[in-house]
């Protein structure tokens, strides 16, 4: 009987564990919810598509900073530009590729809206990472952005109040 | 001496801007520069064939990126449209093979004969058509106007609003921008952001 209750307690675990493996879907609005806040800590976004060869490339640079940095007033928020369709099939990247979760699709309607909504010096394209704190928004950069020099960026805005 | 280093200082700076100027490439009100470049027939292509329509619909594409793929039909439907209308397209691939093969020459005449392409799709192999108007996307549309033999850029950017879904689009740009061109008025809007894949550049030499 224990036996049984240790299985389901397990089973469950697993479910739940494969359910938080969810890519959610973020509107604008949400998107300004999860990275305007008014907290110290910081918010890196890396916005990238699995059809994007660059960004792709430089998916584990983030993971291994995400790591060595640890999670303590740093987030790392990793938004695909994927279509909706594509839901399904990002998901299991993201997964294959150990991406944190949460993990987000943007679907937000005419791109040129939402391209200047998010970041107006943003021409669109991928891969692109911002840093917000404090409810602003504090750095940008189209294109590739390297191991150190993101582990430099993060630790200049960690550090400063 | 001093006014040496100031001199050199300033010499710098303007070098430095009248970089950045031309890798920002041409601006809407822009003459374009000629080009004279290979289609997949073989045959050379330049802007000044066009010298008797009332302009070109310059588009920027390529065969790998996805959203080039989407839009492989809606190209082909703006020739269809604008071409009777003395707008024809001309496709331009810039993306380097060696970084993305599907993009190679062979390639491109491939996808032509299979898409049944009515325009032509031009190989800018140097890369230096696409650093000249400041392409970077693809697809990344130029209309160029014909104002006796000039061509002017009148609109850059986006073919339409909504790259996903071709019978969910609100705004066709292109076709907006070249109806106003007809009624006497300048596009607006005249710029957008294209939405695609970044043109492959060169790696420099290393």
């Amino acid at each position: 009987m224990a036996k049984c209750f240790v299985c389901l307690g397990f089973w469950l675990f697993c479910s739940l564990d494969v359910l938080a493996q969810k890519l959610e879907v973020l509107d604008l609005k949400a998107y300004h919810d999860l990275v305007l806040k008014p907290s110290d800590t910081v918010y890196v976004v890396n916005f990238w598509a699995t059809w994007c060869s660059p960004c792709v490339k430089e998916l584990p640079g983030f993971l291994e900073v995400e790591k060595e940095m640890g999670k303590e007033k740093l987030k790392f928020v990793f938004i695909s530009l994927n279509s909706l369709k594509e839901l399904e099939k990002t998901e299991q990247f993201a997964i294959s590729k150990g991406l944190p979760f949460p993990n987000y699709l943007l679907h937000a309607g005419n791109p040129n809206v939402w391209i200047d909504a998010v970041e107006k010096e943003w021409s669109g394209s991928i891969p692109f990472t911002l840093i917000y704190k404090q409810g602003k928004r504090l750095f940008y950069k189209e294109g590739e952005l390297g191991k150190s020099e993101l582990i430099t960026t993060i630790n200049y805005h960690l550090n400063n109040k | 001496m001093k006014k040496a280093i100031k001199l050199a200082v300033a010499l710098m700076f303007i070098g430095l801007c009248s970089f950045t100027g031309t890798e920002k490439g041409y601006q809407v009100g822009d003459k374009a520069g000629s080009f004279k470049l290979k289609n997949v027939d073989g045959k050379m292509v330049s802007l000044e064939d066009y010298g008797k329509s009332k302009g070109v619909i310059l588009v920027f594409t390529c065969n790998h990126c996805p959203y080039s793929k989407k839009y492989e039909g809606r190209i082909l439907e703006l020739d269809k449209n604008f071409k009777k209308q003395g707008w024809p397209v001309v496709a331009i691939s810039s993306n380097d093979p060696k970084v993305e093969p599907d993009d190679s020459f062979e390639n491109m005449q491939k996808l032509a004969k299979e898409k049944r392409y009515s325009f032509p799709y031009l190989f800018d192999e140097t890369q230096e058509v696409a650093k000249a108007f400041g392409a970077t996307k693809t697809p990344h549309v130029f209309l160029l106007e014909n104002k006796n033999g000039n061509f002017t850029v009148q609109y850059i950017g986006a073919i339409d609003d909504n790259a996903e879904d071709a019978k969910a689009v609100t705004v066709k740009y292109v076709e907006k921008a070249i109806q106003q061109l007809g009624d006497g008025r300048e596009p607006d809007p005249s710029v957008t952001k294209a939405i695609g894949c970044t043109i492959k550049w060169k790696k420099a030499a290393e």
